[in-house]
C-alpha cells in the first residue's frame, strides 16, 4: 500500500542479490544415556546452507561467450554491497548453460564462465588469457572485446582510449598504442600477452570499482588451496535450468529456423550465480562433491535428485524453478537455491508502516533508512506516510530512521524508533501498539493516560476504554481525531 | 495405587524416575504395567510427549537397626550422563579438540576423545547443556529427542548432522518448500551412506541414520 522497502532484495537489470532467511541458532536436540542405554552418543555436524547470494544473467557476458561486458558494472555493485554486508563469508561460484548443446559441452562452457567471473573477482589477468588464447565452441575472445575494453576504460586524459561513437572511429592501433604508452609498455600498437595482460587488469579494476571489490582465493570456501579451483569455482552445465520447455515448446524448437527464439527464451537458464557461506567455513577437497571445471560431469550425476534427469527434461507443461521448484538435477545444489532469493521466488512476508510526527499527524515523503546489519535501505513514504516493506522473513521488530522531507540532503535522520514488527494477540498486544505510537513507559497506565490526553478523552488510565479505537487506528491507520500503524 | 505419569516434551525415563523418588530407573522401566511401553521404545531416555509412564507403587525395605545408635544409609540412585560426538563438514571426528562443556551450569573444560565424543556425567533430570567448540556453540536440550520412528525424531537427527535446517515459522515460504527440504536432507543421507536413493524414511535409512546419529 505504501511505497515498497525490500529487506533483503537488491535487484539490477540484469542480476539480483540477496540475503537468505537465516536459520536459527544451533539448536541440538539430543537424549541422555541413563545406565546400560544404548544410546551411544549424539551426533553433531556443521550443516553447508547458504546465508546470502548474487546473480548475473546471460545479458552481462557476450552471447555464447565468458567475456563479461562493461554492463555487468551494475550487477558488479551489488556483489560488492553483498560482500560488505557479509564480512568474513565465504563465497563460491556457479555458472549455468542452458539445455542447448551436450552436457559436456555446457560444463565447459559454464565452467567457463564461471572462471570468468572468479578470475575478475581476484584479479588474475592470467586465467583472462586463458580463455582469450584458448577458444571453446562458440567462446571465443577476439580483438572485438579487446577493442570493447579500450573504448569502456578511461585513459588519464579522461575519455576511453578509444572511441566509435561519433565516427570517425580510433584506429586499432592507435588505442593501444595509447594504453601502451600509458602502461609503461613498448608501444608498438600490437596488443600481445604483456599488453594484454594489463588491459585484462585495467578492465577488472574498473569493473569492480577498484578496491571496492578484490578479492583473494582465500575468501572463497574452498580457501584457493585447490588450483583447479575445486569448492571456489564450478560449472554445473546445463544440469539446473530455472526454465525448462514444454515437450511441444522443445520439439518445436528443433526446427533450426527457430533457434533464435529458443536461444532468447533460453537466455534465463544461462548465468552466474555465487553463495556465501557462514563466516569462517572451508571445505576440503575430498568432501565437496562438485567437479573442478576442467573435469566432466561425472561427480555431478553422483549428486543427482533420484529423478534428476526427469527433472530437467521437458514435461507437459512449461516449468520454471521460481513456480514448480523441480527443474534442477542436481539435489546438491538445489538444497543450497531452495531459499536463495537469486532462484527461487519465495513469496514475501510484507507488512506496512505509517510514520507520524509528535502530533500523530502522518509525514507525507518523509526520507527514511532502515539498517540491517550492514546493510542500508533508503527510501520514501508515500503522501500519506506510509512504507510498505518487504522481508522473507518478518522480523519481530524493526528500526526505522526518518526525517522532513524538506531535509534530505545531509543525510541525518533526526528520527530513529524502533517498533514492534508483529504485535501480536496476547495481553501484551495493546502495550506494543502503544509503543509503537511512541508511548514508551512501563507502566501501561501511565502511557493509556498520556494517549488520553493527547486525544482529548477522559483520563482514566483504563486500557479498556481506548482499546477499540487504539486497534482501529494502530492496526489500519483511522486517526482518531490522529496515527503511526504496524 | 500406581500412578500414570504422561510424558512431556523434554523429559526422559530418569528424570520421571527422579520425579517421583524413585533411585532407579530400572524399577520404574522394568515394572510389568510398562511392558507395552518397553516394547514401543527402545530406551526409557528416548520418549514421545504423549507417551505414558507407569509408575509402580513404592515397595517398603526393611532394614534392622538397633537404638541408640546413628546409622548411615546410601541411596544408590543411577547415574546419568551426556554425550556428544561432534564432527566437521566432512564428517571426520574432531579429535582432540578442546572445549568447553556446561552441563547444567556447571562448566568444564574438556577435550575431545580420539573419536570426537565428550562425555559428561549429569544429574538425573538433566535438560540443558551447551557446548563450545572452535569458536561455535551449541545449545543442547538434553531430553528433547524424540524416537526416530517419528517424524519429529528422524528430522531432529537429521538436523543434527547438517542434512536438514531447523523449521523457520516465520518464513512465508516455510510451508511450501519444507518438503522438498525434507526430501533433499533424505536422499543426501542416502547418498553419502551408500543406500538406495527413495527420498523417503525407508527401514535401511532409519537404521542407518540411528547408527550414525547414534541413537
Amino acid at each position: 500500500m505504501g511505497n515498497l522497502v525490500s529487506l533483503d532484495l537488491d535487484s539490477a537489470e540484469a542480476g539480483r542479490a540477496g540475503a537468505h532467511p537465516k536459520a536459527t541458532p544451533f539448536r541440538v536436540f539430543a537424549a541422555p544415556a541413563s545406565q546400560g542405554s544404548p544410546v551411544q552418543f549424539n551426533t553433531i555436524e556443521p550443516g553447508l546452507f547458504s546465508i546470502a547470494c548474487w546473480r548475473m544473467d546471460d545479458a552481462r557476458f557476450d552471447f555464447d561467450s565468458s567475456f563479461i561486458r562493461p554492463e555487468a558494472k551494475k550487477e558488479i555493485g551489488l556483489l560488492a554491497a553483498v560482500v560488505k554486508s557479509q564480512p568474513g563469508s565465504p563465497l563460491s561460484i556457479f555458472g549455468h548453460a542452458d539445455p542447448t548443446g551436450s552436457d559436456e559441452y555446457n560444463k565447459v562452457l559454464s565452467g567457463r564462465r564461471a572462471l570468468a567471473v572468479y578470475a575478475l573477482l581476484v584479479r588474475d589477468a592470467g586465467r583472462w588469457e586463458e580463455l582469450y588464447s584458448q577458444p571453446f565452441g562458440g567462446d571465443q575472445w577476439t580483438r572485438q572485446q579487446l577493442r570493447l575494453v579500450l573504448e569502456t576504460i578511461p585513459s588519464s586524459s579522461g575519455p576511453p582510449y578509444a572511441a566509435s561513437d561519433p565516427p570517425p572511429a580510433t584506429p586499432m592501433t592507435d588505442a593501444v598504442a595509447a594504453f601502451q604508452g600509458e602502461h609503461g609498455l613498448a608501444v608498438d600498437g600490437d596488443a600481445g600477452p604483456k599488453t594484454r595482460h594489463e588491459l585484462f587488469l585495467a578492465y577488472m579494476d574498473w569493473l569492480c570499482g577498484g578496491d571496492a571489490l578484490h578479492l583473494e582465493p582465500s575468501d572463497f570456501l574452498g580457501g584457493g588451496a585447490d588450483s583447479g579451483g575445486k569448492g571456489d569455482v564450478q560449472g554445473c552445465s546445463e544440469h539446473n535450468p530455472t526454465l525448462v520447455f514444454s515437450r511441444e515448446e522443445a520439439q518445436r524448437f528443433q526446427d533450426s529456423a527457430l533457434r533464435k527464439q529458443r536461444d532468447a527464451e533460453n537466455s534465463p537458464n544461462r548465468r552466474v550465480v555465487i553463495f556465501f557461506f557462514d563466516p569462517g567455513l572451508r571445505v576440503d577437497q575430498a568432501s565437496w562433491p562438485c567437479p573442478r571445471v576442467k573435469e566432466d560431469s561425472t561427480g555431478c550425476k553422483a549428486r543427482f535428485w533420484s529423478d534428476g534427469d526427469e527433472r530437467r527434461s521437458p514435461q507437459d507443461t512449461r516449468r520454471t524453478y521460481e513456480d514448480s521448484g523441480d527443474t534442477f538435477a542436481c539435489r546438491f545444489y538445489d538444497r543450497l537455491a531452495m531459499k536463495s532469493p537469486c532462484e527461487a521466488s519465495l513469496p514475501l512476508a510484507s507488512f506496512d508502516v505509517r510514520l507520524v510526527d509528535f502530533d500523530k499527524d502522518p509525514i507525507g515523503g518523509a526520507p527514511f533508512r532502515i539498517l540491517q546489519g550492514a546493510g542500508v535501505r533508503r527510501g520514501h513514504a508515500d503522501d500519506e506516510g506510509w512504507i510498505t516493506v518487504q522481508a522473507l522473513r518478518r522480523p519481530d521488530k524493526l528500526t526505522i530512521e526518518w526525517t522532513l522531507p524538506d531535509q534530505e540532503d545531509n543525510e541525518q535522520y533526526p528520527f530513529s524508533r524502533e517498533f514492534f514488527v508483529d504485535v501480536g494477540s496476547d495481553d501484551s498486544s495493546d502495550d506494543k501498539r502503544l509503543f509503537n505510537l511512541g508511548y514508551l513507559n512501563k507502566e501501561r497506565k501511565i502511557n493509556v493516560r498520556a494517549y488520553q490526553r493527547d486525544f482529548g478523552h477522559d483520563v482514566t488510565g483504563n486500557i479498556e476504554d481506548i482499546r477499540d479505537e487504539l486497534r482501529a487506528f494502530h492496526d489500519g491507520g483511522a486517526r482518531p481525531a490522529g496515527g503511526q500503524a504496524a | 495405587m500406581p500412578v500414570r505419569h504422561v510424558v512431556r516434551q523434554g523429559e526422559h525415563g530418569s528424570a520421571i524416575a527422579e520425579k517421583y523418588g524413585f533411585a532407579r530407573l530400572r524399577t520404574v522401566w522394568s515394572d510389568p504395567a510398562n511392558a507395552g511401553l518397553r516394547e514401543k521404545r527402545q530406551t526409557p531416555d528416548i520418549l514421545l510427549p504423549g507417551d505414558e509412564v507407569a509408575i509402580p507403587d513404592k515397595a517398603a525395605r526393611d532394614e534392622p537397626a538397633g537404638t541408640g545408635q546413628s546409622h548411615t544409609f546410601v541411596l544408590l540412585a543411577d547415574q546419568v550422563r551426556v554425550r556428544l560426538r561432534v564432527r566437521d563438514l566432512a564428517g571426520s571426528p574432531l579429535a582432540g579438540h578442546p572445549c568447553q562443556f556446561t552441563v547444567e551450569d556447571r562448566p568444564a573444560i574438556c577435550s575431545t576423545d580420539e573419536n570426537g565424543v565428550i562425555d559428561s556425567p549429569a544429574s538425573r533430570s538433566v535438560a540443558k547443556a551447551r557446548l563450545r567448540i572452535d569458536d561455535s556453540d551449541f545449545d543442547v536440550d538434553v531430553g528433547r529427542l524424540d524416537p526416530i520412528e517419528e517424524d519429529s525424531g528422524w528430522q531432529a537427527r537429521l538436523i543434527n548432522l547438517g542434512y536438514l535446517e531447523k523449521p523457520d515459522p516465520s518464513l512465508s515460504a516455510q510451508a511450501q518448500i519444507r518438503t522438498r527440504e525434507l526430501q533433499a536432507a533424505i536422499e543426501e543421507f542416502q547418498c553419502d551412506q551408500g543406500l538406495p536413493l527413495t527420498g523417503a524414511m525407508d527401514d535401511a535409512t532409519v537404521s542407518a541414520l540411528r547408527d550414525v546419529h547414534g541413537c
